[in-house]
């Protein structure tokens, strides 16, 4: 899309050619080219203007048609932005400035390459900055803070100022949020601002904030996801990892153990009781339906993307496009991960009781795996004819991820595949038991007879003294051979040892649940689900960490082509990523190699780790990365903002012991941190920087902050000063009545459940690494602050907190000191109290008198006596139904509800659902009524309609259809009641029901009084426990407004 | 924040597409707005709008729409090439029910659905469907993200970033599920690594009451004036801080209340049945299918893009016994309220511009299941091999069958589709390019259609 205009056209006549004509390519020119042209060119330029499409007919894949744009000055005029041409052509200033020392230098170019071949790519990418050492720059002069130092040279390149130091306040606020997530506490300053910091970063409240930004890198949940119902669906670990992280931050654990221990705490020295917990990083992923490939795969991305800013899932199915990653690495680190098996560590602490009964729970387990193993392996054993023979057939049996329903008489695909495997391996070192397998398979049925084979184990060769006369003979006599093994320890070793393809592999069952008949499977998942669900279920001093542990036997990794499991390539060793590792860099050696992998990524010289986490904490702090992309430091990325910025803080962070704290601390006592949000004071200042940097690239001032999901919710909590600041623990519910006090961090996470509140607000989406939040605005968000149960709760809670105070405009201020840490200015106060007045005034709709006449219960349906026994009232009402709590069901009186036009039974019998009218006097009345139950699932509900007087006047037994029940005329007694109930019948389960109902008096009433009549729905109470004061309508709108969600 | 910059950067949507829809900043910027403001796609779509009808669970394309009389010749015998399913399956089950050719083009449709097949002119069923493997989870996935394992953004969230939504006081994406979810439960809508505003909203439609419909629209005080003085007061004082600073997004979230007050009103409107004539919601049938899908089509009219019909909780299409009574219930539920929909959508002139999808997550096999003794269940098993699925109105050529299965049913033979060319030529309908409708996440650009996918040009008015 590099678009030459007819203007351009005609200029190209025009000038002449002499200047850049070609001279010797001199070495420094050469390096120049290589360095800073044919990255460029090979990644940004010629997908589009290259052999394969060449967008306006342009090419930019040799010298020559560069020379002629550049001869007509198009092509400065493009890559600088200063033309039509589209976006994409315009590159970044410091590259622009590349180009243009190029052309002075006469575009030297060596010899006659393009820069379109694959090996070329592969060498720009190379030579990409992210793959470069870390170079500690030098310091621009002119500022006390090294990173005003860059961020003002910067500026002064491009004829930018910065803005002013912001005011106090916006500070504190800025400050408090970016390093608690919480409001500041109070709205006193001191001149010191570094001691005011170091204040801030001592408060626990900074490990629980920044938790939450590496626990979305982490891609955290509470649960697995979907998994079959088979097996349990918490994570019995996660919340323990998250308390890890937590800790880990407070105490300003090095960066570099940080990551040693999230990836091998099982093996790094010096570990601390407890510091397993910290493996959770790689084990809380989604479960994949236990698809082995797939939960690997997601542990890659989480440890490339998370830690290297790498994206190597890319060369899960071929080499990455981009970036130099070939499916190799891929697979080198496949391995690491398929040599390592889940590994539940009990951590230290916890009842002893509980873990006598834990340790006797995994004893049952392993006796019973350890039996299941051994009658799996006995059939196999028993049906070698059928295995070999299934080699003939293999597209019969389907990878990992096609689940069948097996019995034990069933060949199971997973052994199959473990005999071809095997096979395979043995026709590769040509195996003298195998020989002949391998030399007939190899062959045409005609020509059995006349294959020759030497060298094969003796029993072997015995067994084929004969030509077999088919395959089918090949297969039984390998099948009678592998029988009667005997002592023969070569043969024996096929069919009992370790690596035998009769044996199930060693490992949890979620890696070997394939190798069992689909009802040993359930026991075995039932007994897991044990040991898990005791733990979950546990008092929180019981601990249990989810840890890798390295194979007995590591596994040799292959290349799955085009990531399929069926299609096997070449094997590659078990190392690191060929682009940080040098050529002569050796295979892992230790185990499965996880340990080598940690300590790879935490060295210092490693390019990416330090400018990967240098970079997210900068992001974070001001709200965009100097890689703009803070998980993607490929070729594919915008290339840094400030990139000897990036590279001195990335010196300066491994220098300074990979301290966090002291990187915070660095960044926010900067001016450039500082600065105001609002722009330079002078207007035309302030105009030539919006007009030149609108996207503040270059920071001449401070992005201002929108509130995330858990900061406004812990904010709002604030306000009220109700926010319990304990630390850590189990989940809770923050979205569900009654809201947990907690903060947000501790909200239950169920990945396959989030609750719409946190994907409106752009929560990290746990089934995958999130580098960064998008912060979006619809209007649902707005739907939220008005109308959530949890945000009227607030208002509530908000507005109450400030009741104490005597005058009204005192009232105010408090609220606005509460919510917006100010005080409010005289026009606002007046404001704020018009609102109050007017909301004052208005008519709250009355109920009308035969409200009175109903109350709602619960009782049972006393068959013997005809009568309904034992109605107790409901005890809350939420505003919109009758029922037992604040939370439904209830945990004592469980489902029975009723709302204005129908209910749910409660959980038995003795728990209908109970609408009760009784009579204000004596009178004749007539019941018209029409019952509802929609459901096709479950057996149905029952209904009676029962006179305290006379007993029953009318029931119905419904499942999934509506009847009318009427009574035409019967005369009632003053403080008779008819009660209208509806039970469970047998079975609880989707009994939600709908029930209009009419009284109404008959004749011409009462005398003077006239004749009444009744409508459940009508005659319901009105919503006055969610329907809000006028004060708290003023609470909410403070809540609701930009000044309460954004940080200047 | 998601600006349409940042939209643009990530999207192959290209500026031509976005600037078409005039939405560029008076002052050449990009300003900050909402990602669901209605656009054009890559090029003007037939269709507007998407409603899918699905059939959770599985439903059988022998007993639907895809007659095998082979099945009756070789009833009770075990079948040459019966494929490898999640079950154990026997001999050839004919289906227990009859088939009939309707209309002009004289398409054979079963019983089950005889009131839709009034309508078989309009349709064009494709009987060479294909999924990966035999399981509902992978398969529901594969249907309605494109990708059987991982988490990836479903049909709908694609179809919003792509499109944006026509009615901005209303969700874009709605899925209605009565009585719970279908197995997998959100992550059948979910937008994955796009914008959680694009992910479907999730309505219970066996409830009649607003408040439960959807959440967050319901306010004790909406009918008072009160709310409407709260906002008026959050106006002001919102504008007076929005006065020194810089910052777009405040005047997005400013607008963003007027919208929602708007759409608290809006949105009753649209799920208040009785707003609809007796005959109307007679047509329709006053049942959960009826009303959820008359329902549907005002939220279609509304300027909805996306709605998804499922079944009901779990996978009720399932039949792995007693098909016969299972299916013939199931169908019951909603064949009328489908050709209902159809007849409505065309005399209100907007069958032409939705595009109307009908399918499960895979068939069912043409053998007989059998339980783990051997004994048949005279139901079927789950059959990824081959399956029907149909689509009507949104630029489909109607009348028209495409594909076919094998002799019985088992494995889709010829012009095999699939769901990747399904999604292919849904996008194509709607105007976008599944080669170009991209979006970059984890430093690759991914499409609906992974590397996949070509449009059904025979099915293509």
């Amino acid at each position: 899309m590099f678009s030459a205009g007819p203007r351009t056209l005609c200029l190209a006549f025009v000038l002449m050619p002499i200047a850049l004509s070609r001279a010797a390519v001199t070495p420094e020119g050469e390096a120049f080219f290589e360095t800073e042209i044919r990255p460029v060119l090979a990644t940004r330029c010629v997908s589009c203007h290259g052999p394969e499409k060449a967008e306006g007919g342009l090419r930019l894949d040799a010298r020559d048609p560069i020379v002629g744009l550049v001869e007509q000055g198009g092509f400065v005029r493009v890559i600088r932005g200063q033309s039509t041409a589209p976006a994409a052509c315009v590159l970044e200033p410091r590259l622009a400035e590349s180009f243009e020392q190029w052309i002075a230098l006469g575009l030297p170019w060596p010899g006659r390459a393009t820069v379109t071949s694959a090996e070329d790519r592969a060498a720009a990418a190379k030579r990409h900055w992210a793959f470069q050492p870390v170079r500690e720059p030098s310091l621009p002069p002119g500022a006390a803070n090294p990173i005003d130092a860059f961020i003002r040279a910067r500026l002064a390149e491009s004829g930018l100022e910065p803005s002013p130091e912001a005011d106090p306040r916006a500070l504190l606020r800025r400050l408090s949020y970016t390093l608690t997530g919480l409001p500041p506490g109070s709205v006193t300053t001191s001149p010191d601002w570094a001691a005011i910091v170091d204040q801030t970063l001592a408060s626990p409240q900074y490990g629980e904030h920044w938790a939450r930004h590496w626990l979305d890198v982490a891609r955290y949940s509470d649960t697995k996801g979907y998994v079959y119902a088979r097996e349990e669906k918490n994570w019995p670990h996660a919340w323990v990892y998250r308390d890890w992280v937590v800790a880990a931050l407070n105490e300003d654990l090095p960066y570099d153990r940080f990551l040693m221990l999230q990836l091998a705490a099982d093996q790094v020295e010096g570990k601390r009781p407890g510091d397993e917990a910290a493996m959770g990083f790689l084990t809380i992923g989604r479960r994949f339906l236990g698809v082995k490939h797939e939960i690997i795969d997601d542990r890659i991305d989480v440890v490339s993307r998370g830690m290297l800013g790498l994206t190597v899932g890319c060369a899960r199915c071929h080499d990455h496009k981009y970036d130099p990653i070939p499916a190799a690495d891929y697979y080198a680190l496949h391995g690491v991960f398929d040599s390592s098996v889940e590994k539940l560590v009990p951590l230290p602490g916890g009842d002893e009781t509980f873990w006598k009964g834990h340790a006797e729970r995994v004893a049952t387990l392993d006796a019973t795996l350890t039996k299941l193993r051994n009658e799996a392996a006995d059939r196999v054993r028993g049906r070698l004819a059928d295995y070999l023979a299934a080699q003939t057939e293999l597209d019969k049996y389907p990878a990992d991820g096609f689940d069948q329903i097996f019995q034990k008489t069933d060949l199971l695909p997973a052994f199959v595949h473990a005999w071809r495997d095997y096979l395979r391996d043995a026709g590769e070192r040509n195996d003298p038991v195998f020989r002949h397998w391998h030399a007939y398979r190899a062959t045409t049925p005609d020509q059995y007879m006349k294959v020759a084979v030497s060298g094969a184990h003796p029993r072997v060769a015995a067994a084929f003294a004969t030509p077999p006369k088919d395959f089918a003979e090949v297969i039984a006599r390998y099948a009678a051979v592998l029988k009667e093994v005997g002592e023969d320890p070569v043969l024996r070793a096929i069919t009992h040892g370790p690596d035998s393809p009769c044996e199930v592999p060693e490992g949890p069952l979620v890696n070997t649940e394939t190798f069992f008949d689909t009802e040993s499977i359930n026991a075995l998942w039932k007994l897991e689900n044990g040991i898990a669900q005791a733990i979950v279920g546990a008092p929180p001093g019981v601990r249990a960490a989810l840890t890798l542990a390295d194979r007995q036997r590591p596994t040799e990794p292959r290349i799955l082509l085009r990531g399929n499991p069926l299609n096997l390539g070449e094997r590659v060793p078990r190392r690191l990523l060929g682009v940080l590792s040098g050529e002569e860099d050796a295979p892992f050696s230790v185990g499965s190699g996880r340990l080598e992998l940690a300590k790879a990524i935490a060295d210092p010289s490693n390019p990416l780790t330090a400018r990967v986490i240098v970079n997210r904490v900068w992001a974070q702090h001001f709200g965009a990365g100097l890689v703009a992309t803070p998980s993607d430091f490929g070729t594919r990325a915008d290339p840094p903002s400030h990139p000897e910025l990036l590279d001195w803080l990335a010196t300066w962070f491994v220098k300074e012991g990979w301290s966090l704290k002291k990187l915070h601390r660095l960044i926010l006592t900067s001016e450039t941190w500082r600065q105001s949000s609002q722009g330079p004071d002078d207007a035309a200042a302030r105009a030539k920087a919006v007009a030149a940097d609108p996207g503040n690239r270059l920071l001449w001032r401070m992005n201002p902050h929108r509130l995330g999901y858990e900061e406004f919710r812990d904010a709002m909590m604030a306000a009220s000063g109700e926010l319990d600041l304990t630390l850590g623990g189990k989940p809770v519910e923050a979205l569900k009545p009654p809201f947990a006090k907690r903060r947000a961090l501790y909200g239950r996470i169920d990945r396959q459940f989030v609750p719409g509140v946190l994907r409106l607000f752009d929560f990290a989406n746990p089934d995958l690494h999130i580098p960064k939040r998008n912060e979006t605005t619809v209007p649902q968000q707005a739907l939220f602050f008005l109308n959530h149960p949890l945000v009227l709760e607030r208002a509530r809670a908000v507005a109450k907190a400030g009741e104490s105070h005597a005058t009204d405009p005192d009232r105010v201020r408090a609220l606005f000191r509460a919510t917006l840490q100010r005080d409010p200015s005289d026009s606002e106060i007046g404001e704020a109290l018009a609102l109050v007045d007017a909301a004052k005034d208005v008519d709250r709709p009355e109920a009308p008198p035969t409200a009175s006449d109903w109350s709602y219960g619960f009782g049972s349906f006393d068959e013997a006596a005809q009568r309904v026994a034992g109605f107790t009232v409901l005890p809350h009402f939420n505003g919109t139904a009758w029922q037992g709590g604040e939370a439904w069901p209830d945990a004592k009186l469980g489902w029975v509800q009723i709302t204005a036009i129908g209910g749910h039974p409660g959980n038995d019998r003795s728990h209908a659902a109970v609408r009760r009218w009784t009579a204000p006097r004596a009178m004749t009345i007539a019941i018209q009524s029409k019952l509802v139950h929609e459901p096709a699932a479950s057996d149905g509900i029952r209904a009676f309609v029962v006179s305290s007087q006379v007993g029953l006047l009318g029931s119905a037994k419904l499942h999934a259809q509506s009847t009318d029940l009427k009574v035409e005329a019967i005369a009632v007694a003053a403080g008779e009641t008819i009660d209208f109930l509806v039970d469970i019948d047998e079975g609880l389960n989707s009994d939600q029901f709908l029930w209009s109902i009419a009284v109404r008096e008959l004749g011409e009433g009462d005398g003077e009084k006239p004749s009444l009549a009744w409508e459940a729905k009508r005659d319901f109470p009105a919503d006055t426990t969610t329907a809000l004061t006028a004060w708290e309508q003023l609470a909410q709108a403070v809540l609701c407004s930009n000044e309460f969600l954004f940080v200047d | 924040m998601l600006t349409r910059r940042s939209l643009l950067q990530r999207s192959s949507l290209g500026l031509g597409s976005l600037a078409l829809g005039g939405l560029l900043g008076e002052d050449g910027l990009l300003a900050s707005e909402n990602p669901l403001l209605s656009r054009g796609g890559h090029f003007p779509g037939k269709a507007k709008r998407v409603i899918h009808f699905f059939l959770n669970g599985g439903p059988s394309h022998v007993d639907t729409f895809d007659p095998k009389p082979a099945l009756a010749k070789y009833a009770g015998k075990p079948l040459a090439n019966t494929l490898t399913t999640e079950r154990k399956t026997g001999a050839a089950f004919p289906s227990p029910f009859r088939f009939d050719r309707y209309g002009q083009s004289g398409i054979e449709v079963s019983e089950l659905f005889a009131k839709t097949a009034q309508h078989i002119d309009d349709i064009a069923v494709i009987r060479s469907m294909h999924a990966q493997v035999p399981n509902h989870e992978p398969s529901l996935m594969l249907m309605n993200c494109g990708d059987s394992v991982q988490a990836r953004p479903s049909f709908g969230a694609w179809a919003l970033y792509g499109l944006g939504t026509e009615n901005q006081n209303l969700p874009g994406f709605v899925a209605m599920c009565p009585g719970g979810m279908p197995i997998k439960d959100s992550e059948n809508w979910q937008s994955a690594f796009l914008p959680g505003a694009f992910q479907g909203t999730y309505i219970d439609s066996k409830h009649e009451e607003l408040g439960k419909l959807i959440e967050n629209i319901d306010h004790p005080q909406i009918a008072s004036g009160d709310q409407r003085r709260q906002l008026d007061l959050l106006a002001r004082w919102n504008a007076r801080h929005r006065e020194a600073r810089l910052d777009e997004r405040l005047d997005a979230r400013i607008h963003s209340y007027e919208l929602a007050f708007r759409m608290q009103h809006e949105a009753s409107d649209a799920f208040d049945l009785s707003k609809e004539p007796a005959a109307i919601r007679a047509l329709y049938g006053d049942t959960v299918h009826g009303r959820q899908t008359l329902i549907a089509r005002r939220l279609l009219e509304r300027g909805v893009r996306y709605v998804q019909l499922w079944h009901g909780a779990g996978q009720p299409w399932d039949n792995h016994n007693d098909i016969e009574k299972n299916h013939r219930n199931l169908a019951a539920d909603i064949d009328g309220p489908i050709a209902a929909l159809l007849a409505d959508l065309k005399q209100r002139g907007l069958f032409e511009e939705t595009l109307v999808l009908w399918g499960g997550e895979f068939g069912r096999t043409p053998t007989v299941e059998l339980s783990g003794a051997g004994k048949p269940q005279m139901g079927r098993d789950h059959n990824h091999y081959g399956f029907s699925v149909w689509m009507a109105g949104g630029g489909i050529k109607g009348g028209t069958v495409h594909g076919a299965t094998d002799e019985f049913g088992f494995k889709a033979e010829k012009d095999p589709v699939s769901v990747h060319d399904l999604h292919a030529t849904m996008l194509h309908l709607l105007g976008l390019d599944h080669e170009r409708l991209t979006y970059r996440y984890a430093g690759r650009d991914f499409r609906l259609t992974d590397v996949h996918g070509k449009v059904i040009r025979e099915v293509v008015a």
